[in-house]
């Protein structure tokens, strides 16, 4: 145990302006109107993609339960009452197969995130704390991989891949994490910088233990703000693969997938691509609201 | 003096990056799962061909001597036999590559004389309407996907109003410029073909304008910032004590040095515009570098893929190489780096 | 006597924040005869700066605003006219500033940024032309102005001046800087100068050539100067007049040797102990620290930290300017209107209880 810990826990001054730090913190969040804007966008989504089988109209038109179905009858029919956004040339309903999307985009946003952070994290610590020969080394490599443009990259990742769902993350997840060991590498070494991180060496703290207690608290936030604005990114990134015909294919209601199908029927069908499209805009619109509102809460710069 | 050493010095530095970039990519394309001469071939081919095939690409020696192999072609200008157009794929890149330079500098172009402006007002309106508006503005630029954007564009000025061309790169123009620079806009001038330039004009706005959406949020958001903490240092204040003109403080000390900072993001925003080309030239079927790569990517062309990825990363490295150089332009004081006490 | 070419009446000068209303200016007097130096000596955060930033009119407004109060410059009330004040502020006044570091824009050679304040100074605009042409380098009188710049800069004994024009910040030094600065003060051939502790940043040999330059300059062209410092010893160097500020309030004012010889307020006399003493002297200094200016003590400012401090009297009545001998103001409860400066100064001289004893501690204050 060290020293400091036994202090930290029981100093009441030091609780006290823990809170009242944390006050201040969720005061700026809420000075901020677009972030609470962004918070419920993204809740209003999160709704949707869970309780989609009971918001849908037609849930089978977007192959719930495995039962896809087409209605050739009423292929192309413009928005209504009845089908709110319309329907495609298989007659299926549009807005049903919008809402659907929803499930597809956040599992990927989260999923490629989730991969990007696991990996990107550890190199940046393990750089930072290690400097040197290694960790020049390391920091190289991510340089070249943030030297093509993620899209890019990822495109050229799934060339050797089948073009599907799972690939499409697979993809984008190998070209993210950089970004991520890059912003650890750069907390580390300004934490390292601080005193209290030296301190906790001198008083003999391993270097696991000063990995987790003292540096990682310290990267967690610029990471978490971090995360948030690229969630929507990733969305976008992965709706383009799926656009370009590289990632989910028909008939899965993957916005891009159903942007591109909908590019064949323009003019005439406009709504086909264009309801899609703005459930991607709003999503993306709503991670970056979101996180320009915990940007400014943390009060860190990112990238 | 500073300027040549600091040039030379940033010059070198490109070189392992130009290095671990073909490394990259190689490895890339070479060691994931699937191998590029079944991929090529499709699952129904013989064994016998995917054999032939690899020998014919040096597929069957150890990966190192592939890579020697492959990198002393690139220096020769050699990147490959294309698998669909049965051509070097350098000669294709060097076919399709213009269209997408001249595609995406206009749209930089664009994102620069509205980005930096839009920043400026902002920031001298800090937490007033001009600045809310231009954050909002901000925004949505960036949450637009671009290929949607495109498509809204499209249903908009082209189907709906028949302002502008939907698709293409140039219309039924007759006689065309004679390809000197592959640059049409260029061409065209050269050659004092007043349709042709028109045309190519008219193609080019739509598509442009859809790329630089992002970029344009981009440089506002980071010209403002810098603008604001500019204009709070102390030698403004020692200007506007003198009763220096705030304009001339504005536009002549503080913009300067905000936009020495505003280019480092034009160098990043260059290699998302570059992405961002590979869907926006497939809505405008704009005939690019970029259109090419989606080709190869869904025919499984290798070589031609791991060309175009190559040349992107190229070009975002000079990119950022002349970005760097420009910032010693706009703040000298890069230059002096170490040669000042 | 003439009349005053700088006179402060009454300045009050408050500052909105967070935190409420600072009240950080509080009735200054102050005049500067012409050709006179006066030096305004008081701790850092006393309300020097704020004083200078509102004399020269570039008091940001808001959060702050001059509450009550005039400044007069020859004959002309400035708070009253903004275009007065922007054509006095150009023509006639000019500023040298603290941090050398800072002062100076950094991407432009110092000789751009001197013929810009020798061109605009005046406070007429520019058109987007004519900043079109300024950036392309052309400008009207531009070797006539090169030429002065030179002249001045040699005048500051700047090695090379032709090249240090054409030389960015960064490749100057410190003091090097502060030449530039205090020359380009002084393109304009001003009338009326303010330094703002132009040699704080500084080495002290700096500190002394930058000091014997400008004493230089004033006595060559009569300039007349406020120069405003916490430190009391340079003041001494360079002033023929020192006022003495605390927390946003005129508290003494005489002449140089007055101030040194005879101190009559109890915080004149504590700065005069903290100044370090070749013989190893060190004096007690003073306790605390100046107040909040939200919520600033009642009655005298100072009395919370003053050994003389008299319980009912310093902090309940608010304290008055009392004119003592011919030249003389202090503001302080010990002394009366129409004391001559002997009774003054002997009353002073009780107050320390002469150089040998105990120092009056904060909590036996009241005491006479």
């Amino acid at each position: 145990m060290s020293n400091s810990e036994t202090v930290t826990a029981d100093d009441p001054g030091v609780l006290e302006r823990r809170r009242e730090d944390l006050n201040r913190v969720v005061y700026r969040f809420k000075q901020n109107p677009m972030s609470i804007l962004g918070l419920c966008i993204i809740f209003g989504f999160v709704f949707i993609a869970i309780f989609a089988p009971y918001i849908a109209p037609y849930p089978n038109d977007a192959g719930y339960q495995n039962q896809p179905a087409v209605h050739f009858d009423q292929k192309f029919e413009s928005p209504s009452a009845e089908h709110l956004f319309g329907t495609d040339q298989a007659g299926r309903d549009i807005f049903s197969r919008v809402l659907f999307g929803t499930r597809l985009s956040l599992r990927i946003g989260v999923v490629v995130l989730a991969a990007a952070v696991s990996i990107g994290v550890p190199v940046g610590l393990v750089a930072g704390y290690l400097g040197g020969g290694v960790g020049m080394a390391l920091m190289r490599i991510t340089d070249v991989f943030l030297s093509v443009p993620p899209l890019v990259l990822a495109l050229a990742v799934s060339v050797a891949l089948e073009p599907n769902l799972t690939n499409v993350m697979l993809a984008i997840a190998a070209v993210w994490w950089p970004w991520y060991a890059r912003l650890t590498y750069g907390e580390v070494l300004s934490v390292k910088e601080e005193t209290y991180v030296e301190a906790s060496r001198g008083i003999g703290a391993t270097s696991t233990r000063t990995i987790f207690r003292e540096i990682l608290p310290n990267v967690l936030a610029p990471i978490t703000v971090k995360m948030s604005l690229d969630m929507g990114y990733a969305i976008l990134v992965a709706a383009s693969l799926g656009f370009l015909g590289l990632g989910a294919q028909p008939p899965t209601p993957e916005w891009g997938t159903m942007v591109s199908q909908g590019r064949d029927y323009m003019p005439a069908q406009w709504w086909y691509s264009t309801f899609p499209g703005l459930a991607i805009f709003l999503i993306v619109l709503g991670f970056n609201f979101l996180g320009d509102g915990l940007r400014d809460m943390f009060d860190v710069e990112v990238q | 003096m500073g300027h040549r050493n600091y040039l030379i010095k940033r010059g070198l530095s490109t070189i392992p990056m130009f290095v671990g970039l073909s490394v990259l990519i190689f490895t890339l394309a070479r060691v994931i799962p699937g191998r590029p001469a079944r991929l090529a071939l499709g699952p129904r081919a013989s064994d016998e061909a995917v054999q032939n095939l690899r020998e014919q690409m040096g597929l069957d020696k150890p990966l190192w001597e592939q890579y020697f192999d492959y990198v002393g072609g690139v220096i020769q200008g050699d990147l490959g036999q294309s698998l669909i157009s049965n051509r070097n794929v350098a000669t294709d890149l060097m076919e399709y590559f213009p269209a997408t330079f001249e595609l995406t500098t206009l749209a930089m172009i664009i994102a620069v004389f509205v980005g930096v402006p839009l920043g400026v007002v902002a920031g001298q309106h800090k937490d007033r309407w001009p600045d809310n508006a231009s954050r909002l503005f901000s925004f949505f630029n960036v949450s637009l996907p671009p290929f949607w954007a495109g498509i809204l564009l499209q249903l908009v000025i082209a189907f709906q109003l028949g302002w502008l061309p939907a698709t293409g790169r140039v219309g039924d123009v007759s006689p065309m410029p004679i390809e000197t620079t592959g640059l049409l806009l260029v061409d065209s001038l050269l050659a004092f073909n007043v349709p042709a330039f028109v045309s190519a004009t008219q193609h080019l706005i739509l598509p442009a304008i859809t790329l630089s959406l992002a970029p344009i949020a981009d440089i506002a958001r980071m010209t403002r910032s810098s603008f604001i903490e500019e204009y709070d240092k102390d030698y403004v204040e020692g200007l506007r004590t003198h009763g220096i003109p705030e304009r001339l403080i504005a536009y002549k000390y503080v913009l300067r040095r905000s936009f020495a900072s505003s280019l480092t993001i034009i160098g990043l925003d260059y290699g998302f515009l570059l992405g961002s080309a590979f869907v926006v030239e497939i809505v405008f079927s704009w005939p690019g570098m970029a259109s090419y790569g989606v080709e190869a990517i869904l025919q499984k062309d290798i070589n031609a893929m791991v060309g175009v990825t190559l040349v992107v990363g190229a070009s975002f490295l000079l990119v950022n190489f002349a970005v760097d150089v420009l910032y010693g332009v706009f703040d000298p004081r890069v230059w002096h780096d170490g040669d000042s006490q | 006597m003439a009349d005053p070419i700088l006179s402060v009446d009454d300045l009050s000068v408050e500052f909105e924040t967070y935190e409420g209303r600072h009240h950080v200016l509080d009735g200054v007097d102050l005049t500067v005869e012409e050709g006179e130096t006066v030096a305004l000596v008081g701790e850092t955060g006393c309300g020097k700066s704020v004083t200078a930033k509102s004399i020269m009119g570039t008091l940001p407004r808001p959060p702050g605003e001059i509450t009550s109060g005039s400044i007069t410059y020859d004959g002309t009330g400035l708070l009253a006219d903004a275009d007065a004040h922007a054509r006095v502020q150009g023509e006639e006044m000019s500023m040298i500033f603290q941090d050398p570091m800072t002062y100076l824009s950094p991407v432009y050679p110092v000789g751009s940024m001197m013929a810009d304040v020798a061109t605009y100074s005046g406070g007429e605009d520019v058109s987007w032309l004519g900043m079109l042409k300024n950036l392309l380098g052309r400008r009207a009188n531009r070797g006539e102005i090169r030429e002065r710049s030179i002249e001045l800069l040699d005048r500051m004994r700047i090695p090379d001046p032709e090249g240090t024009l054409d030389r960015y910040p960064v490749e100057l030094s410190g003091g090097m800087r502060q030449r530039v600065i205090v020359a380009m003060a002084l393109i304009n051939d001003p009338t009326f100068l303010i330094a703002d502790e132009p040699t704080t940043a500084l080495d002290v040999t700096v500190q002394d050539q930058i000091l014997s330059l400008l004493r230089e300059r004033v006595e060559e062209r009569d300039l007349s100067m406020l120069y405003i410092t916490h430190n009391l010893g340079v003041a001494r160097e360079i002033a023929d007049r020192i006022c003495i500020m605390y927390a946003g309030e005129i508290v003494e004012v005489g002449t140089t040797e007055e101030i040194f010889d005879a101190p009559l307020h109890p915080y004149t006399r504590g700065l005069l102990d903290s100044i370090p003493k070749l013989t190893g002297f060190e004096g007690d200094g003073i306790d605390g620290q100046i107040p909040d200016y939200t919520d600033p003590p009642t009655g005298c400012r100072f009395h919370p930290r003053c050994p003389a401090a008299m319980a009912g009297t310093c902090d309940v009545e608010p304290v008055e300017s009392h004119a003592v001998g011919d030249d003389r103001a202090v503001a302080c409860h010990l002394y009366e209107d129409g004391m001559s400066f002997g009774e003054a100064a002997t009353v002073a001289e009780e107050e320390a209880g002469g150089p040998t004893d105990e120092p009056v501690t904060a909590e036996a204050g009241g005491e006479p």
